[in-house]
């Protein structure tokens, strides 16, 4: 073999996912390098799940102190630097995570994400941010995109019972495994900003409501200027008149977008924990996958609705 | 008689329940759309809501005055209510402790004397008895708490709720929509208990529920409003349900780690946890709540430590102990409020069912393997329980195929494990066949029993070198020896020491160069051969030094140990053995060689765990669990982690299925036993049908008022000597005879069943498809994977993480959360498999009614749900079956 085996602690931490995905792909994401930008519950559980597998590092941004928001849907902050602390959340995430597992790197990189400039993102092969607002995720995007190597993109937001997740893989080509041969397979994905670009009516029928609502929801909180998850039961009004004038554009029936489903995104924009374990479980598999290039990858919206229960995919792409 | 100010025009919309009702969009569409006129008296319509300046100039005076306490009639009327007119409605309400709503109504038509703007028709005076009931929202009270006798029509569109508006981001806003939704810090700054109430239901509720301070108004309401109202008051009520629930968690590995942190950010206050587990290295890479330091500690107790880090203030109660304790008995189990299973075996789940099933506590349970798992709930008399639905058998192979004609390397890894790991380092005692099937009679049996015995003073070397031509060698030659058997197989080969070691044996020999190691569990073959990765396919050669470097490592530094060594997939020692034992079987026979890594999964039962799948899982259960907490069984759901999506979903819920009306665990349906009643032993029943098959593990049997046999630690000596000679007894020379016609009892009395079995005598069994000798109905158990023909070695499923030293294999008896019993890859065809198969049995199922699975094939077709009208089966609707049982 080549010098580039696991090592004999690497094989007894990792016996049991090394059963389901093989020595390859845990050597491939032991050199994976992911950055995580906006550390509340949900990119939390994902980043446990992705130390857990053992990538090779992982950088955090998040330089919100820890109020005490931020921490009743953290579990990886100890309840004694809850008052005192001081110290950004990525800092206080960046301690718990060390110890989850010592064999992955995890670093905390300061300043704003939309400071971030091209260059900086070229270190990365998965670049993950969560509760940031519309312009973050289409310049971050881009930028990804701007970069020769391939940077794996996604965003990631919990609100209420209600989640959503973005995939861009860019060109991803993989070996999928069909019943007795192994075919290659190639999937072009388009950028966030493209996505929703893509006039509503020439979607799919079906698509999940949840699609067009945090379309409305992302829209107003840009419109209005808002933080992420910013909104109250007030802003319902604004926020029905904006999915009116929306769906007049888009010629989409508003009852695609409920009221009751706007509703429960603008009033309540806690994440709900167990809502964000399955998003951060859903994620960490993408990003596994997307790593080790085994499996279906996602393409390119994935829904979960506490309320329903069902976990969708949606293909929002012009391919 | 003065009317109480609310008031409930003819409903425009005939709006059932709309939290958590699917077809909400449509509903709330065509009101909107068809109504233009609806907003009546204001001039409304639900799509240009507001903030209405009309409402606005009614609540501006009162907003002036810092509060707000008043209601507005469906038709924008305004009412004022005063403070004391409110307090003595609280008064009342507390007084009277429940109050029923039309009380309630009367009464508070005494208590408040609305100042109603002029205009007022007469149709505004409407009786407080028209406010009595409406189906949808019945159903909604009854989920927001059973317990309350209120009764509520909300249909008429009438109330808005809006609270407290002391701070200045508390927005009032008078439309249809509006609310302030900050139900639990809301600190009353006034230091003054503030009852401002004016609708009995809701100050009712919110009394009982949350005792915080609001300001209520009736308003023209749309349905959205409804909703809104509907999910506040569910939230509220979550939220109490939560923190008023104690939980048992059954369970401290994978899924549990996952969950029990789950549980403590999502509010939950008291939780117990047992797990009999200690952590182990594996562990670490999903039980996220481990570290390296903690190896060798109690799951539980750590577990409890490491969120507690977090949540200090919450409680947590850990056992470390079997759940099959007789501490946890029925009335353990009766003090919680739903109980959570993250379990690794069939046994204690079944255990944990019926537990749950006496002690009448919800049960969520849940299993995982690789990138698929499932939630399911089982609510006594509501949904199925645990057991309802066969599960499949733990698979077993046929003698013949294990001892004479393997052809896959799994039969390798069995006889290697069972029958020469058992032999040579095990129970001597013990039925072993590794010779039985030889077709020649002279070094068959008695003769070659001898053959693994060291004899006296005999050399290591000689003896390791003796076994092994014995069985790689002899024994091969004496099966070729029975043309039959090749005439459609590929012959095996025979190996021997001298055709793969030739060269070396000479030097390879000798013990005093084994490693002087204290160490017994760091002892390896590998190590001492210099062979590193486990990964890679040793050769014949290699496997054959690996055998024998292993056997003269058991026998120079564990020989303490020899005679009760059972296969233990964490002995590194016996891995190497195994594996080597079996690739050089497999060698013999044409089956592909493994590696060491590969050979500890099939011969551990190793499943495959990813922490990605267990914490969506224990995501899954909190959702589920809240539900039942709530009284919403209504929407629960079965939930199913796909790896690939079926019509597009990774996660698809399924309504759960109704109790089977014929299951032995939780109907009371006799079982039927056909036996030889003059032939078989009470032993019999006993070991094969009520340990084995119902499950059972402190079994009494009692005919009529005869009691002939019971297990237990107070038993009378002369007692356990009288049932110790039943046991040895036919049936029909028992002191209370069992012929045909009668009927025996069997019952657990820590898992409180009680099964009954009628008794059917019949004289002749068929000894291959029927090697029991007895043939037990109406205990359904689903085919085993493989079809046996020949006997069949069976495997008792008694594994609690224990190894298992009978003789096969296990394959998934269920879905594993961890370790033990499963060898995934047939894990994942079965599920892969499952929906295909499912959807057969569907069809035909629809053409041969039988009673339950029809409704099964109904309840799928119900629920395609709502607005997803395609023509679709849920086609995994029954994966149940493969995937969890
Ligand atoms: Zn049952």
């Amino acid at each position: 073999m080549n010098g580039e085996e696991l090592t004999e602690q690497e094989t007894a931490l990792y016996d049991r996912q090394i059963r389901v995905w093989g020595v390859d792909a845990q050597r491939r994401l032991s050199k994976s390098h992911v950055f995580v930008s906006g550390l509340k519950g949900t990119a939390v559980e994902f980043c446990k799940n992705i130390v857990l597998a053992g990538v090779g590092s992982l950088a955090l941004n998040d330089d919100n102190p820890a109020t005490g928001e931020a921490l009743a849907a953290n579990f990886l902050i100890p309840f004694d630097e809850n008052m005192g602390g001081g110290g950004s959340l990525a800092e206080l995430c960046c301690d718990s995570l060390k110890d989850f597992n010592p064999m992955v790197h995890v670093s905390v990189e300061k300043g704003d994400l939309s400071n971030f400039g091209v260059d900086f993102f070229e270190k990365f092969d998965v670049v993950v941010i969560s509760c940031c607002s519309l312009a973050a995720k289409k310049s971050v995007n881009e930028k990804c995109r701007k970069l020769s190597k391939r940077v794996a993109f996604y965003t990631v937001d919990c609100r209420d019972s209600c989640g959503e997740i973005f995939v861009d893989l860019q060109n991803y080509s993989y070996a999928k495994k069909k019943v007795d041969e192994t075919v290659q397979c190639q999937l072009q994905y388009p950028s966030f900003e493209e996505a929703i670009a893509i006039p509503w009516r020439s979607l799919p029928r079906r698509v999940a409501k949840l699609y067009f609502a945090m379309r409305v929801v992302e829209r107003f909180e840009d419109v209005e200027r808002r933080r992420p998850g910013e909104t109250s039961i007030a802003d319902l009004p604004n926020l029905m008149k904006l999915r009116n004038e929306l769906c007049l554009a888009h010629s989409l029936n508003e009852s695609q977008i409920p009221d009751s489903l706007l509703e429960r995104l603008v009033v309540s924009t806690k994440e709900f924990p167990p809502v964000s374990a399955v998003l951060g479980g859903i994620l960490g598999q993408e990003v596994i996958k997307a790593i080790s290039g085994k499996g279906d990858p996602l393409k390119n919206f994935f829904f979960f609705d506490a309320v329903d229960g069902k976990g969708v995919i949606e293909d929002i792409s012009t391919s | 008689m003065k009317a109480i100010a609310i008031y409930a025009p003819p409903p425009t919309v005939s709006s059932s329940l709309y939290f958590l009702d699917q077809d909400e969009d449509e509903v709330v569409n065509s009101t909107t759309s068809s109504s233009g006129s609806r907003g009546d008296g204001l001039g409304l319509v639900a799509s240009d809501v507001v903030p209405c300046v009309t409402c606005r100039s009614l609540i501006a005076p009162e907003e002036k005055k810092g509060r707000l306490s008043d209601v507005m009639g469906d038709r924008g009327k305004y009412i004022h209510i005063s403070r004391e007119e409110m307090q003595e409605v609280a008064d009342y309400i507390k007084h009277e402790g429940r109050v029923n709503i039309t009380r309630l109504a009367r009464k508070s038509n005494q208590f408040i004397e609305p100042l109603i703007e002029e205009d007022l028709g007469a149709q505004d005076e409407i009786p407080a008895s028209a406010y009595k009931t409406s189906s949808g929202c019945e159903t909604f009270l009854a989920n927001v708490d059973t317990k309350s006798d209120v009764i509520v029509n909300f249909k008429g569109n009438s109330i808005t709720y809006v609270l407290g508006h002391k701070t200045q981001t508390q927005t009032v806003c008078f439309s249809p929509l509006v609310s302030q939704t900050n139900w639990e810090e809301e600190d009353d700054d006034d230091g003054e208990a503030k009852w401002e109430i004016l609708f009995g239901a809701l100050s009712f509720i919110t009394f009982a529920h949350f005792q915080d301070s609001h300001t209520f108004f009736l308003s023209h309401a749309t349905p959205q409003f409804h909703h809104l109202f509907f999910r506040l008051m569910a939230s509220g009520q979550q939220l109490s349900a939560i923190k008023g629930a104690k939980v048992l968690m059954v369970g401290a590995g994978g899924i549990g780690c996952e969950l029990l942190k789950t549980l403590a950010l999502s509010g939950f206050q008291d939780i117990h946890i047992i797990d009999m587990d200690t952590i182990e290295v594996s562990n670490l890479n999903r039980q996220f709540l481990f570290r390296q330091s903690h190896v060798g500690q109690s799951k539980a107790k750590v577990a409890r430590e490491a969120v507690l880090r977090f949540r200090p203030q919450i409680s947590i109660t850990p056992y470390h102990a079997n759940v099959k304790d007789s501490d946890f008995n029925v009335d353990f189990f009766k003090q919680f409020s739903v109980v959570l299973n993250g379990l690794d075996n069939l046994d204690a789940r079944r255990h944990v069912n019926r537990l749950c099933l006496a002690a009448d506590v919800p049960l969520v349970e849940s299993g995982t393997t690789g990138f698929l798992g499932q939630v399911t709930v089982h609510i006594k008399g509501r949904t199925e329980c645990y057991e309802c639905q066969p599960k499949p058998a733990p698979k077993t192979y046929p003698v013949c195929t294990i001892t004479s004609t393997p052809s896959k390397f799994v039969h390798c890894i069995v006889w290697a494990k069972d029958l020469l790991f058992a032999k040579l380092f095990g129970d001597k005692n013990q039925d072993n066949d590794l010779n039985v099937r030889s077709n020649d009679s002279a070094s068959s049996s008695d003769h070659s029993e001898d053959v693994f015995e060291r004899k006296k003073d005999e050399d290591i070397e000689q003896y390791a070198k003796r076994i092994y031509d014995h069985v790689f060698g002899h024994n091969i030659e004496s099966a070729l020896s029975n043309e039959e058997t090749w005439k459609n197989r590929n012959k095996p080969r025979p190996i021997y020491v001298r055709d793969v070691l030739s060269d070396e044996l000479q030097q390879n020999g000798n013990v005093d160069k084994m490693p002087a190691t204290d160490n017994l569990s760091t002892l390896s073959a590998m190590a001492y051969l210099g062979l590193k990765n486990p990964q890679d396919i040793w050769s014949l050669k290699e496997n054959s030094r690996i055998f024998f470097a292993a056997l003269k490592l058991f026998f120079s530094k564990r020989q303490k140990e020899i005679g009760n060594l059972s296969f233990d997939k964490d002995d590194h020692l016996a891995v190497e053995f195994v594996t080597a034992a079996a690739n050089i079987r497999a060698a013999s026979f044409g089956i592909p060689l493994h590696s060491l890594f590969e050979a500890k999964g099939i011969a551990g039962n190793i499943v495959h765990a990813v922490a990605t799948t267990n914490a969506i899982i224990a995501g899954l259960i909190v959702i589920e669990a809240i539900k039942v907490l709530q009284n919403d069984s209504k929407s629960c759901r079965m939930t199913y982690c796909l790896e690939h999506p079926s019509r597009k979903m990774l996660l698809m819920p399924v309504e759960p299925f109704e109790p089977n009306k014929a299951c032995y665990v939780c109907s009371e349906t006799p079982l039927l036993l056909e036996v030889n009643t003059h032939r078989a032993k009470l032993r019999d029943v006993v070991e094969k049908i009520v340990t084995s098959k119902l499950g059972m593990n402190l079994p009494l049997i009692t005919h009529g008022s005869g009691l002939l046999y019971e297990v237990g630690d107070d038993l009378e000596e002369d007692m356990v000597a009288n049932y110790a000679a039943n046991l040895e007894k036919v049936l029909s020379e028992l002191p209370y005879a069992i012929t045909g016609g009668t009927m025996i009892q069997v019952e657990d009395l820590r898992q409180e069943l009680v099964c009954n079995i009628n008794i059917k005598h019949r004289e002749e069994f068929d000894e291959e498809k029927e090697p029991d000798g007895m043939v037990l109905h109406g205990w359904t158990q689903a085919p085993a994977v493989e079809n046996n023909k020949d006997t069949t070695t069976t495997t008792t499923s008694s594994n609690n993480g224990a190894s298992t030293s009978s003789t096969s294999a296990l394959v998934p008896n269920d879905m594993e959360e961890d370790d033990e019993l499963t060898i995934l890859e047939t894990g994942i065809e079965t599920i892969a498999a499952a929906g295909k198969k499912r959807k057969l049995s569907d069809v035909s199922n629809s053409e041969t009614p039988v009673p339950t699975d029809d409704k099964r094939a109904k309840k799928i077709g119900e629920q395609v749900e709502g607005d997803e009208s395609d023509v679709i089966v849920m086609l995994d609707g029954g994966n149940d079956e493969k995937m969890s049982r």
